[in-house]
């Protein structure tokens, strides 16, 4: 399929757009000198040059002051793993408050919260649902049957079921991609930078830094099953009020 | 306040519901073969019928239960593994090994083998036993939510199995014509039956009452019964014709003792408690 060949090329917009501040940087300055510049130039995602691809607990946090809205990616989303219509791995809820002129629009982008506790993985009689040693929670294909329980026992409604492949569906956090040390697609993808992915045991990556130094959020703290998806300035009534 | 979620789905159709409570009559009827073979012996002759009918309830639950996974083929995945923290790989084994012991019950018991058929009777008990409750606490496994994440719900499932399967028994034996035989006795039969119904709706009641008094989840789960989506269901089907007609005429001595009366209530109460598994398992995905 065309799918895997996108895999391996890897056409990834953040490299091109650090390709293009290169090429930018040596028009400006002398060629040695911009090598040298390059060389040590912080990039944007510290994830594409992480030290390690191993011993990591992989994490997102979103800034949803930075979020505008966009889709871009659930778009980039879809794409990436061809999603069906009317279901989606990735999303975006948006939430209206107030009466004219004093009012607000508020954002929140969903995707699998890669629980440390998967509810999800506690359900599976077969041992499909898994949850690899670097925190990412994943549906074995091979092994599902489609019972859907994973589906209901998901508190924040991130599976469903495939409606081709018949088997639970859901973010798997791009592990084709940050496998080999590039940010997920909707990561990649965001215009507004609204989304920090990276490794949290890695004290220097940039999500870290965030979940350490902001005030954060997660979906549902009461339930325990402590979701690995910080949210940064969420609005109250995008996560509760009315439940979904 | 207005919300736009794109995503939203419910994953469970009528045929979860439906193999819970096919799953709840077979074990339920298996504890009555039991009892009436071995306990209540007056009404020893209703223990056959329901003896042969539990192995074939159940086998229809089951088949639909495969039906239902996305891949009904792949169903043996569920057969070469364990996994101890799913309510379901439970009972799938469960199940199994029942339905195993429950055939092999209705097999001894037609055949007159006694002595062995006790054994494998009282072994039955304890899988009966988890086989109506497992159903009830798959639901209660699921923290996220509210109306299924409850240690009544196993309960509430055993009760209602239990009821099933004696509201089944009693209309089996007005059909088959085993009911004049016990005259009086068969009429306490529905006035257990009756006394169970209460207990159910008493049970659902509490449950509905203490998800009132809990969180915002709690409410709107409770609220789905009472005002939402399956309100129709719950009060009209569940309540009035499933619970209150049933047991206006169970409760007067002159309407239970009329044959037609009694099958329509206990035919009423069957219609009931399926569509309590049916407003249980929907509503708790919303």
């Amino acid at each position: 399929m065309g799918k895997t060949k996108v895999k391996e090329g890897m056409p990834d917009v953040a490299q091109e757009r650090k390709g293009l501040s290169r090429r930018d940087l040596l028009k400006m300055s002398g060629v040695a000198v911009a090598g040298a510049v390059a060389a040590t130039l912080p990039t944007k995602d510290a994830f594409a040059n992480a030290k390690h691809l191993t011993g990591r607990r992989l994490a997102m946090a979103i800034d949803l002051d930075k979020c505008t809205g966009c889709h871009a990616c659930s778009v980039s989303c879809k794409s990436e793993f061809d999603v069906p219509l009317g279901v989606w791995r990735s999303w975006v809820k948006v939430e209206e408050k107030g009466t004219y002129p004093n009012t607000g629009r508020f954002f929140l982008p969903r995707l699998c919260n890669h629980c440390d506790d998967p509810p999800c993985k506690k359900v599976c009689p077969t041992g499909a649902t898994g949850r690899r040693d670097d925190g990412i929670v994943k549906v074995d294909e091979k092994k599902c049957v489609g019972c859907k329980l994973c589906i209901v026992a998901c508190p924040y409604d991130a599976r469903f079921s495939h409606p081709t492949k018949k088997v639970a569906n859901k973010c798997d956090f791009c592990r084709h991609r940050v496998d080999k040390g590039v940010v997920p697609s909707c990561v990649n993808a965001c215009p507004a930078n609204a989304r920090i992915f990276g490794d949290l045991n890695d004290p220097d990556s940039d999500v870290s830094k965030l979940v350490s130094r902001k005030a954060i959020q997660t979906l549902r703290p009461e339930l325990g099953t402590e979701p690995h998806v910080f949210y940064i300035s969420a609005e109250k009534l995008l996560e509760g009020g009315e439940r979904r | 306040m207005t919300s736009y979620d794109i995503f939203h789905n419910i994953a469970l159709n009528w045929m979860i519901p439906t193999y819970f409570f096919l799953g709840g009559l077979s074990a339920g009827l298996f504890f009555i073969a039991v009892a009436f073979t071995y306990w209540k012996t007056d009404y020893k002759t209703l223990a056959q019928p329901a003896a042969i009918l539990s192995p074939l309830v159940l086998a229809a639950g089951m088949g639909l239960l495969t039906m239902d996974l996305g891949h009904p083929l792949k169903f043996w995945r569920l057969m070469v593994t364990f996994q101890p923290s799913s309510a379901a790989s439970w009972g799938t084994w469960l199940l199994s090994i029942f339905f195993m012991v429950n055939a092999y019950f209705a097999y001894l018991l037609i055949k007159g083998e006694d002595a062995k058929a006790k054994r494998i009777g009282y072994a039955g008990l304890p899988l009966a036993f988890c086989g109506a409750t497992y159903t009830g606490f798959l639901l209660a496994q699921m923290q996220g939510r509210a109306l299924w994440h409850t240690a009544l719900m196993p309960w509430l499932f055993l009760v209602g199995s239990v009821i099933t399967a004696l509201a089944l028994v009693i209309l089996i034996s007005i059909v088959l014509g085993k009911a004049e035989a016990l005259k009086d006795k068969f009429f306490l039969l529905g006035r257990t039956l009756a006394w169970l119904v209460v207990l159910e709706v008493a049970m659902i009641a509490i449950e509905i009452l203490v998800l009132l008094n809990g969180g915002t989840d709690a409410i709107a789960g409770a609220k789905v019964l009472l005002k939402g989506n399956y309100s129709f269901l719950f009060w009209v089907v569940e309540i009035f014709l499933g619970a209150v007609v049933p047991l206006s005429i169970l409760f007067n001595r002159d309407r239970s003792r009329k044959l037609s009366l009694q099958s329509i209530a206990a035919a009423l109460i069957l219609i009931g408690i399926f569509a309590m598994r049916f407003i249980v398992v929907m509503a708790g995905q919303i």
